[in-house]
């Protein structure tokens, strides 16, 4: 297979398309080469390491700016939902802990649990696995 | 033995509908009447309702509904309901999956059609939709106040105030009523969640900085619902001309947070004014202390 095809079917891949019941049984999963440090009013910091671009050799990586690592700094309310992502917890078990912890409703809870998962997958923490996929595609997705 | 209810009445129409079948839409100021809820998985109820001077045929919706059904497929099936609560009338679309519910009532008195979709994904609940159909009802247009009870808001208010504006984000609820052109009043509801994470300084403090224009005239504390909420009179001047005639823009700020639900609450009153008070319209008054509505499961 091509090298583009392949691309192209990765791409494919990673972007399934969710139905609400689907994403609600789906489980995060954190990626395990993620390094969490606690910071100052219950905030986290998390480092996820990045692949090296190809190109980026020396004399270029010597001039372009590159940083191993994606460094994320989570506040009090991120940290606890990324606490929660422990692999076994489903995406509804984990609105429904964090609106009984915060006295919201499960739409709140939901509206603002969705947005914040979305954003720790667009960032490489966590990993979605839904009904049917195994974690370890998940991983190699990430 | 149906879920738990409780109802929302938003726009002038109450609606009774089970705990978690949460409000996922309602129509603004200049949207056709509606409002739409759903379970954690799917929409469940649509209503939408709008005046009419003469008598609708609700026969013409029952056709409307039957000609809106995908046609040429033997999986959809339509009928012809005769077990909705009087005067009611329906059609049910069955599919392989679901099955749909579209009925009309026509509210004589108060002149408004008012046409529900509620949707089955597992099996009908003739009990529960019953139930549903029996709680929708138009306010009396004679009443003195006009309740509004949605997105976690309770509020009372005299009919002159209008729904002008209303937003519900993650963490913070918040509605806009104004009255006529000749008192000029505006009254604005917020409620704010997750106070826990963000809500550091005193209530007192966190009304100090929200209140930047004006000068503040009193400053005191007030009960509402049983706890103490903070009031702040403040008035600003708005051209010379005004001035010279004593008139300023007076606001009445009072916040509190309540402690079983955790939220905290902001109500301001703003209208032109001459004197040094004033007084909250006699109808109004806010419910706080709301339960949430988690755990209760899913209702299929």
């Amino acid at each position: 297979m091509s090298r583009k095809r392949r691309a192209k079917g990765q791409a494919r891949q990673a972007k399934p398309s969710f139905s609400t019941d689907d994403f609600l049984l789906a489980v995060p999963h954190r990626n395990h080469a993620m390094k969490t440090t606690p910071q100052p009013g219950k905030k986290l910091l998390a480092e996820v390491p990045m692949k090296r671009p190809k190109g980026l050799i020396p004399p270029f990586s010597w001039l372009l700016p590159y940083s191993s690592h994606r460094r994320v700094e989570l506040d009090a309310v991120g940290a606890e939902v990324l606490g929660l992502c422990d692999g076994n917890r489903s995406v509804e078990s984990i609105i429904e802990n964090f609106a009984k912890h915060h006295k919201l409703s499960f739409r709140e809870s939901q509206l603002s649990v969705t947005r914040f998962l979305q954003m720790l997958v667009e960032r490489g923490l966590v990993a979605i696995v839904g009904r049917g996929q195994t974690s370890g595609q998940a991983h190699e997705a990430n | 033995m149906p879920a738990e209810m409780t109802t929302t009445c938003w726009r002038g129409l109450t609606i009774g509908h089970p705990a978690d079948w949460e409000l996922s839409r309602a129509s603004g100021l200049d949207e056709p009447k509606r409002c739409s809820f759903s379970d954690r998985r799917s929409e469940r109820l649509d209503v939408r309702w709008r005046p009419l001077k003469a008598v609708p045929n609700l026969d013409h919706m029952i056709e409307r509904y039957r000609d809106k059904a995908p046609k040429g497929r033997d999986d959809i099936r339509l009928e012809l309901l005769d077990d909705l609560p009087e005067p009611w009338s329906g059609i049910m679309q069955t599919g392989s999956d679901a099955q749909v519910v579209h009925a009309g009532r026509f509210f004589a008195d108060e002149r408004i059609l008012v046409e529900v979709t509620v949707a089955w994904p597992k099996r009908r609940d003739t009990n529960l939709e019953r139930e549903l159909l029996r709680s929708i009802h138009p306010r009396d247009p004679e009443a003195s106040a006009v309740y509004w009870r949605a997105m976690g808001m309770e509020i009372t208010l005299p009919p002159s105030y209008e729904l002008v504006e209303h937003t519900s984000r993650v963490g913070k609820v918040h509605w806009v009523f104004e009255q006529d052109a000749r008192h000029g009043g505006t009254l604005t509801f917020d409620r704010y969640a997750l106070t826990d994470t963000w809500l550091r300084a005193a209530v007192r403090d966190w009304l100090d900085t929200e209140v930047t224009t004006g000068r503040v005239v009193d400053r005191s504390t007030k009960q509402m619902n049983g706890h103490m909420a903070e009031r702040l009179l403040s008035r600003s001047w708005h051209g010379t001309l005004s001035a010279l005639r004593g008139i300023s823009t007076l606001r009445l700020d009072l916040a509190w947070k309540c402690p079983t639900d955790t939220r905290l609450y902001h109500v301001f009153f703003r209208r032109p004014a001459q004197g040094e008070e004033l007084p909250l319209p006699e109808q109004f008054y806010v419910q706080c202390c709301q339960p949430t509505a988690v755990g209760l499961g899913a209702n299929a």
